[in-house]
This record gives C-alpha cells, sequence and structure tokens, in this order.
C-alpha cells in the first residue's frame, strides 16, 4: 500500500452556479446587504405626492426638504385630519396636506372623531356626532345620538327594537297617515315644515281601514332604504307589507303589519320570484327594479334580483358576497414549485358577476381560504418567506404563527452549511412553502439570493504510476445526476435555477452552469 | 297680377316657415311657443351637460381634472388619494376632504359656463321685453346623496306688468356620487391605518356597490367603485403597505 504523500493527487473544482431562471451568475453573498439611499423629507415630490421620504433628487424644486424622516417635521407629521362638515376623521395624514385641504389637524385623534349611535328613522349608523348631525339633516330627521353605545353591533340593535306602526294626522283638513318609528310619529315634518305630532298606532299599516285614513291598498311596489324585500305600497306612498301578488286585494294583508317570518315563501331568497317580493340579501337576493334584474314581476315595477354566481370558472357555485382563491398556474400550492410568473387571486362574486382581485405579485402575497356554514371567505395575506432559509430546525421553520415555511429533511444548501460554524447538526433545509418570485430579469439582488443555491465540489483524483487516474474522493460530482439534483434543491429558493413559467413551458436557457474551475495538482 | 301678388305670399310664408322650424331646431333652448320662462329649468338645461361632463372626467381621474400625483391605467391618470413612496408602510393619506375637494373642482369648471348661462337667463327676459337687474353672482355646487347640487345666487329682479324678485335658483343633477365618495374616503381610511382593504365588508354592507380592486407591479393598487343601480362610478388610486419581491 503506497502512502498517499508519495503520489500526485489531482483535485478538479466543480462548482453549479445558479440564475436567476434564465440568465445571471454570481457568488454566495450576503442577500441582506441591499444598496443603501440617503433619503430626505421632502414636502412634495416631483410626481406631486405630498411628504415623502425620497432621495433628494425626487424632490420637487424650491419645495421644502430636511435630511430627516417626514414624522419629526412639524409640517409632514401624520396626525388625524377632521372634516368639520362631513363630520369624518382620518387618520395618517400629514399636516400640511389636511390644513391645505381646510381640514383640521391634530397629532391625536381629537374628541369630535369620537363615535356614538346615530338613530336615522328605521336605519342606524355608527358616527361621530357632527357626521350624525349632517345625515340627519339629509333625511330631514331630527338628530338623534347616543354616545353611550361603544360599538356598531350594539348601535344596530338598538334601533331594531324601535317599533314600527301608522302615525296618524291632520294635514290640510284631511286624515292621513305616514308609516314609521314612534320617535318619528312624535316630532312629524314633512318636508321642511314641521307639522303637528300625530297618533301612533304600534303595528298598524296605514292602510289599515279602523284608522279611517285617506290611504288604501295598490298595486304597486317599491324598495325600501335598508331593507332586502320588495313591499306593496299605498295610495298615500307609505310602504305596505311584503309584496306578495296574491294578497293584493286581501283586507287583512292591508292592515297589520307582518313579519318576514310571517309573509310568503320566507325560507326562499325568492329571486326573479314573479309574485313573491320575501327577498333574502344573505341568501343572494334583494329588491331592484324589473329594469336592473331582469324578470317580471305581477304587480308593480320591483322583484327580488338574483345576486348568486352560478357556473363560476371553477364549475361551482356561489353565493353573494363569497370569496374563493384561485391559483390555475403551473405548480402546486404550498410544495415550494411555483411556478415563475405564478400569482395567486381572489375571487369574489359580486352582484351575480365573478370579480378577480390579484394578490400582491411576485408571490409576496398568499391566498388562503376557509368556509363559515358553508360561506366561502377568502383573503390575501403576506407571504412570510424571507426568514425561512436561515432556520436551522424543523419546528422553527413550520412555525405558523410566525412564518410560511416547509422543512426538507436530508435537503442541503451548501452555502447555509458553510456558515453552520457552531458545530449544530443540521438535517435539512428549510425553504418557503409558496416560493418568492424573484426581479430575475433585471435585478441583482436575484443573483444573490439564488446563489444560495450554488455548490462546489472538489473532486480528488489519484494518478497510477504507470499513468492513467483514479477517483479517490466526491466521485459523486462525477455523475450525470449530480448538477441536476442541486438544480432541483436550488429551484425551492424561489425563482432559480432551471424553472418553468406560470404556462408550465420550461426556460429557453438552462438556468445555471456547471464550471470546472481549475486543477491543483500536490505531492 | 293679382295671382303672381298670391304666389309671392305663400313663398313669403314658406320661408319664414322654415325658418322658423330652423330656429326650433338649432336653438332649442330659445322657446318660441311660450312667453314665460322657467329659470330654474332654463338654467338647468344649460348648465346639467357642463356637470355630467365635468363628473364624467373626475369620475375616471381620482377626482383631479388635472392629476398631480397619478397612477397611469388603462390610458387614465387615475390620482393616488393614499400614497407612500416606501415599501413596508402604510400610505399617507393625500386627499383627506375628498367631497370638497371634489366641489371646488366642479365649481371650478362650470362657473364660467354658469355664469354665461345667467347672463343668457336675463337676455332671454330682456328679449321677452322684461327689465332686469340684478347683483353679484355665486354659484356653489354640493355634493349631496342623490344628486349634486348646482346653487345660482344671483338676486334678480325682472319687470313688466308686475315685478318678481328671486334670490337664489337651484340646480339639481340626479346622482348616487355622494355615497361612492364616502366609500372611497373608508377605504382610505382602511389603506391608510392596515395598509390593505377588504373589500367584501362593503359588499355585505352596500348591496348596490361593486368594487374592482386591481394591484398594479409597482405596489399601487386601483380602485373602482360603481353603482349597479345608477352605473355612476368613481376610480382612485393608492400605494399602501407595499411588498417588494427579493429582500429589499
Amino acid at each position: 500500500m503506497m502512502e498517499k504523500n508519495n503520489i500526485l493527487v489531482f483535485g478538479i473544482v466543480f462548482l453549479i452556479s445558479f440564475m436567476g431562471f434564465v440568465i445571471a451568475q454570481g457568488t454566495p453573498n450576503n442577500p441582506n446587504v441591499g444598496t443603501q439611499t440617503t433619503t430626505v423629507c421632502c414636502e412634495e415630490t416631483i410626481s406631486g405626492a405630498f411628504c415623502q421620504n425620497v432621495p433628494p433628487t425626487e424632490c420637487k424644486p424650491n419645495s421644502r426638504q430636511v435630511p430627516t424622516s417626514c414624522d419629526s417635521t412639524s409640517y409632514c407629521r401624520a396626525g388625524t385630519c377632521y372634516d368639520s362638515t362631513e363630520g369624518t376623521c382620518l387618520d395618517n395624514t400629514p399636516q400640511l396636506v389636511c390644513n391645505a385641504n381646510g381640514g383640521v389637524w391634530n397629532q391625536e385623534r381629537p374628541a369630535q372623531c369620537q363615535l356614538g349611535c346615530c338613530i336615522l328613522g328605521d336605519q342606524a349608523a355608527y358616527v361621530s356626532l357632527v357626521r350624525c348631525k349632517r345625515l340627519s339633516a339629509f333625511l330631514g330627521l331630527e338628530t338623534n345620538y347616543d354616545k353611550s353605545v361603544t360599538n356598531e353591533v350594539a348601535c344596530i340593535e338598538k334601533v331594531q327594537q324601535q317599533e314600527q306602526g301608522a302615525c296618524v294626522y291632520d294635514f290640510e283638513f284631511e286624515r292621513t297617515c305616514k308609516f314609521g318609528t314612534r320617535a318619528e310619529c312624535n316630532a312629524k315634518t314633512d318636508g321642511n315644515a314641521t307639522l303637528q305630532a300625530g297618533t301612533f298606532y304600534a303595528g298598524k299599516l296605514c292602510s289599515a281601514e279602523e284608522l279611517g285614513t285617506n290611504c288604501g291598498p295598490t298595486t304597486k311596489t317599491t324598495c325600501a332604504a335598508g331593507k332586502d324585500e320588495v313591499y306593496f305600497v299605498d295610495t298615500c306612498g307609505n310602504p305596505a307589507n311584503i309584496y306578495d301578488a296574491s294578497k293584493s286585494n286581501d283586507q287583512n294583508y292591508w292592515r297589520d303589519v307582518r313579519r318576514k317570518d310571517e309573509s310568503c315563501n320566507s325560507v326562499s331568497g325568492n329571486a326573479l320570484s314573479a309574485s313573491c317580493g320575501n327577498c333574502n340579501y344573505l341568501q343572494g337576493s334583494i329588491c331592484r327594479s324589473e329594469r336592473v334584474a331582469g324578470g317580471n314581476p305581477t304587480y308593480g315595477d320591483f322583484i327580488c334580483a338574483d345576486l348568486n354566481c352560478a357556473n363560476t370558472q371553477n364549475g361551482k357555485n356561489y353565493k353573494h358576497g363569497e370569496s374563493w382563491c384561485a391559483y390555475n398556474d403551473a405548480g402546486t400550492f404550498g410544495n415550494s414549485d411555483n411556478t415563475v410568473g405564478s400569482r395567486f387571486y381572489k375571487h369574489i362574486c359580486i352582484n351575480g358577476e365573478e370579480v378577480l382581485e390579484q394578490c400582491e405579485d411576485f408571490r409576496a402575497e398568499e391566498c388562503i381560504e376557509d368556509k363559515i356554514n358553508s360561506f366561502s371567505q377568502a383573503a390575501c395575506k403576506v407571504n412570510r418567506w424571507r426568514d425561512c432559509v436561515n432556520q436551522k430546525d424543523k419546528d422553527d421553520c413550520e412555525n405558523e404563527d410566525k412564518r410560511d415555511c416547509v422543512w426538507r429533511e436530508g435537503v442541503f444548501l451548501q452555502s447555509l452549511q458553510a456558515n453552520n460554524t457552531n458545530g449544530e447538526e443540521i438535517t435539512g433545509t428549510c425553504f418557503a412553502q409558496n416560493k418568492p418570485g424573484f426581479n430575475f430579469w433585471s435585478d441583482k439582488e436575484t443573483t444573490n439570493l439564488c446563489a444560495l443555491g450554488n455548490a462546489v465540489c472538489v473532486v480528488k483524483f489519484e494518478k497510477g504510476l504507470f499513468g492513467g487516474k483514479e477517483c479517490i474522493e466526491n466521485c459523486e460530482c462525477l455523475e450525470d445526476g449530480w448538477a441536476e439534483e442541486h438544480a432541483d434543491v436550488c429551484t425551492m429558493l424561489g425563482d432559480c435555477g432551471p424553472e418553468k413559467n406560470w404556462l408550465g413551458q420550461a426556460g429557453y436557457k438552462k438556468g445555471y452552469k456547471v464550471v470546472i474551475s481549475g486543477v491543483d495538482e500536490e505531492d | 297680377m293679382e295671382r303672381k301678388g298670391q304666389v309671392t305670399i305663400f313663398i313669403i310664408l314658406a320661408i319664414v316657415l322654415v325658418a322658423i322650424v330652423v330656429i326650433i331646431f338649432a336653438f332649442p333652448e330659445v322657446n318660441v311657443f311660450s312667453t314665460a320662462v322657467n329659470p330654474s329649468s332654463y338654467l338647468k338645461d344649460c348648465i346639467e351637460p357642463e356637470v355630467i361632463e365635468i363628473k364624467n372626467v373626475l369620475s375616471r381621474q381620482g377626482g383631479y381634472q388635472s392629476p398631480r400625483s397619478y397612477a397611469l391605467y388603462q390610458d387614465e391618470q387615475i390620482s393616488y388619494l393614499c400614497y407612500t413612496a416606501e415599501n413596508y408602510i402604510p400610505c399617507l393619506v393625500q386627499q383627506p376632504l375628498l367631497v370638497r375637494h371634489i366641489e371646488k373642482e366642479i365649481k371650478q369648471y362650470i362657473e364660467p359656463r354658469a355664469k354665461q348661462c345667467l347672463q343668457d337667463l336675463k337676455n332671454q327676459y330682456e328679449r321677452k321685453g322684461y327689465r332686469v337687474s340684478s347683483s353679484s353672482e355665486v354659484v356653489n355646487v354640493s355634493v349631496i346623496p342623490s344628486k349634486i347640487l348646482v346653487d345660482f345666487i344671483a338676486p334678480m329682479t325682472i319687470t313688466k306688468e308686475e315685478t318678481q324678485t328671486f334670490r337664489r335658483f337651484a340646480v339639481s343633477v340626479d346622482s348616487e356620487w355622494y355615497d361612492l365618495l364616502l366609500t372611497a374616503v373608508s377605504i382610505i381610511e382602511y389603506e391608510s391605518t392596515f395598509g390593505d382593504s377588504e373589500t367584501g365588508l362593503y359588499i355585505s354592507y352596500y348591496p348596490n356597490l361593486k368594487i374592482d380592486k386591481t394591484r398594479r407591479d409597482d405596489g399601487s393598487t386601483i380602485y373602482q367603485l360603481s353603482d349597479v343601480t345608477t352605473e355612476d362610478t368613481f376610480a382612485f388610486a393608492t400605494r399602501s403597505l407595499v411588498w417588494p419581491q427579493g429582500l429589499r
């Protein structure tokens, strides 16, 4: 057996270098290092935006600029802007933008922005006092505001408890009637004129014969503000009970207020029903004019419009307001094999139409979906992939509270192993569940990120005494599959290496290259 | 000779009739059949096309006739109502008083025409033999629920056999724009606070509202709001809480 020292050993270095999908090459670098640009707080940028932290070159000439963050300036500090006309408040508004537009700026949220319950007839709004006054003025109602109500649900409940009925009063020597709440009846107004308060008959319709008013049944119908259903209208223009073609001449039906569940076909949405106007928004129907909704009601001009979506892009039916995720590109969800240019989409059913919303490009956002009582809801959420490769064990990697990563046992990135200087045993690598997209065609940073997948293999050969050479170390690197195996690992990092596009077509370049960097000889 | 005279009379009558027909079609605002002029309907006919024209422009361009900071989308300059040039942070509100701003934009656009309409109205009265005296005119625009209101504060006294005095003329153009603008304000509030908005939330509250939300590669979001029953629209842009590609 010959001593190793006495033989000539060749070492050939194989370097596999990965590129951002089609082109780029580089060496492993710290990918977190980016170029630092000095910014100033610019009052107005060249593009016309106010109070932005931008490089000085982007600041409009003659515009104020200071070399600090806008939060530290007096004029660009963000605070609350109060619109005293509309009674609305907007946070995160720069002082000068608010003042220049006639608003009142405060660093803290002012007392005027405090919300309370505004009662508007049989409707309610959880708004500021000034907003309540404005809304009441629009509707010709007295302001009814309760600031002790501290949330929107309690506010809505408050209005639902109000009883409704017929308000009978005399007007121009006639006994007439207005349907509404008791509070409205006590302060009866008609346009600008305040009338004498009427007598309130709870649960009665204005068309009830026993009230002796000039209001009677008709076959006309209407949609009521804030209500789903189609309602009959009496001769005075008041809404009566829910439209039911079979009850148009039924005196009883024109006497007392009937609840929704006492009206026609209350278990269904009655979409496009000619005879029943008991629409249900949660079931995908609402009162609309027949012109907009289509369909042909037996009486009147209004009908329950169908808002649901049938036979959508994925072949399923959805209710109005339902949303769901779509990922139709090549590649799968959650397996680090997303394709270049692929993206997540959220589809929504709105008014019988399938509308789509893109999640952020480059898979910076992913779509998540769940069902609540068979009602599907989807949302785009941030893809937390950034610190995946820094995780060294499975538990940290797959901690869903912190990141969206997946652990690959037995898969290694040489560049990360080289950084593991404290001797910890690493059994695999942590990758993003949905790998990020990179701007590989024009971005140097992509090169650095993809370079995490680079691998170097030093193959040793032993030269025989009588010529020839024999591989003695890392011989597997000479095999055909070595480069491809490392390329597959690399593609899990992002848009790196040999990739496919979102249609499933492979790139026109290999996406990596193998470099034989040289031969060292030693005795 | 007598026959020739008759022919001449017929020809003159024909010319007069043709002239009247031409005037009716060429100047529809001139009411040749009525001696009375209804000032409100006259002003409405005169100013409504201008209001609709500017409303259409503002609807497409985020409430600005000449947008300064905008996203270019489908050849339209759509104003950023909330914007940040940086990544990872919510936007700063760029137009906190949207309704008031839009009222100003409409007023600025229609004011010259509105004053011309008032002058034309006075001329109409004078042509009909009225003596007209008037003082300074102010035009106000309000966007309120279900309408855009153009208020002509133009004290005017017209005298013929009797005297009539007007102090103001109100012209309203039907529109559900106000609700769309307030929805836009609410979306801006979400964008500036949380960096994004949830469109599904609005659908559950406002059955007639449709929101098209389009994300662009530069991090901007285009919102196109529409009322499905009236076909009123309002589009605006935001750039908020942008997650760029890579690790920048």
